[in-house]
């Protein structure tokens, strides 16, 4: 993967409810707390010259597959693996869904043949374990524990 | 678009069971994602509480709900089986539970242990048939019977030369056969 400079992107709104965005590329190597530290700044010196307000700050660290890679396989993207994980606060969850996910994976009998992924797949297991143990989380900032679920959704 | 609440007392409500054929469940479910979504949510609030109360659901679809109540099912029809007709399973691996021998679609009335039901009720039956008619079986094979005794009473008692006490001797056999 090849990195791309660092973007900041302001979206602003205006009375009448329009969005609308600005975006500034940083330098190369720009870390994450120094792009934060330079946002606060920026936005603090162009946010006066809009009449319209900033309701949000992003930024953005791409990285892209070089040379570009053809797609392979018969799956389509809608046909999503989907894993539901238990996270650390009581009663909380978390979704990750691979996109084209791919049917060797699926299990064949059993009453969750064609649906259910089969978790004994080393494969799976390993990509649940990475999961587990990376700092990955839900939309609220609650830890990744374990794994509830997994099974093919059309998302 | 609408946006929706979701009340905080929502997992108290009752459950209701729902078949769904398994084919429509990766269509049905995916839509929930639009649920999943914080823009579904009328504010932050009942987005966590939507999000998480969603993903419960979906979790619960294909995993754990109904799996949880087979393998309950399973271990009640073992426990009978065991305390009925004295079938011994064995438990050869946890995770995933697997338990030997498979249970059957059907079976008969034979038992394999006398501890069980059916084997006690089998040895208090010829117990008693042993004892009261002198029926010969594999458990027990006592003689004379109850019946034999009385019958020798009877027939000491009709001929002329009664001997008290070897009658008495009998009816005391009697009274220890019937317990």
């Amino acid at each position: 993967m090849l990195a791309e400079l660092p973007i900041l992107i302001l979206d602003f709104i205006d009375a009448s409810g329009s969005l609308g965005s600005m975006q500034i590329r940083m330098k190369s190597g720009t870390t994450a707390a120094a792009a934060q530290a330079a946002a606060a700044v920026l936005r603090a010196h162009l946010a006066p010259l809009s009449g319209a307000v900033i309701v949000q700050e992003s930024i953005r660290f791409s990285f892209v597959a070089s040379p570009n890679p053809t797609p392979s396989g018969a799956t389509l993207m809608p046909h999503m693996g989907a894993f539901i994980f238990n996270c650390a606060d009581a009663d909380t969850y978390a979704m990750l869904a691979i996109p084209a996910f791919k049917s060797e994976y699926v299990e064949t009998t059993g009453a969750g043949a064609g649906v259910l992924i089969d978790q004994t797949n080393s494969d799976v297991s390993n990509a649940i374990t990475t999961i587990i143990d990376s700092i990955a989380c839900n939309p609220f900032g609650s830890d990744i524990v374990s794994i509830a679920a997994t099974y093919l959704q059309w998302r | 678009m609408s946006r929706y609440t979701l009340p905080s007392d929502w997992a108290d409500s009752p459950c209701y069971v729902v078949s769904i054929h398994s084919a429509l469940i990766p269509i049905i479910i995916g839509q929930l994602r639009l649920l999943e979504a914080r823009g579904s949510w009328i504010d932050q609030t009942n987005y966590q509480r939507g999000y998480n109360a969603v993903l419960e659901f979906e979790a619960c679809v294909m995993a754990a709900c109904l799996n949880d109540m087979l393998d309950i099912q399973r271990a009640t029809y073992r426990m009978l089986d065991t305390a009925i007709y004295g079938t011994a399973y064995t438990i050869e691996s946890t995770d995933p539970l697997v338990v030997s021998p498979e249970i059957p679609a059907a079976r008969d009335l034979a038992f394999s242990d006398q501890d069980s039901v059916l084997g006690r009720l089998d040895r208090v039956n010829k117990l008693v048939d042993n004892s009261v008619n002198g029926t010969s079986n594999d458990l027990y094979s006592a003689s004379p019977s109850v019946k034999d005794l009385l019958q020798s009473i009877i027939d000491a008692m009709s001929s002329e030369t009664t001997d008290l006490d070897s009658i008495l001797s009998q009816l005391e056999t009697v009274v220890l056969l019937l317990g």
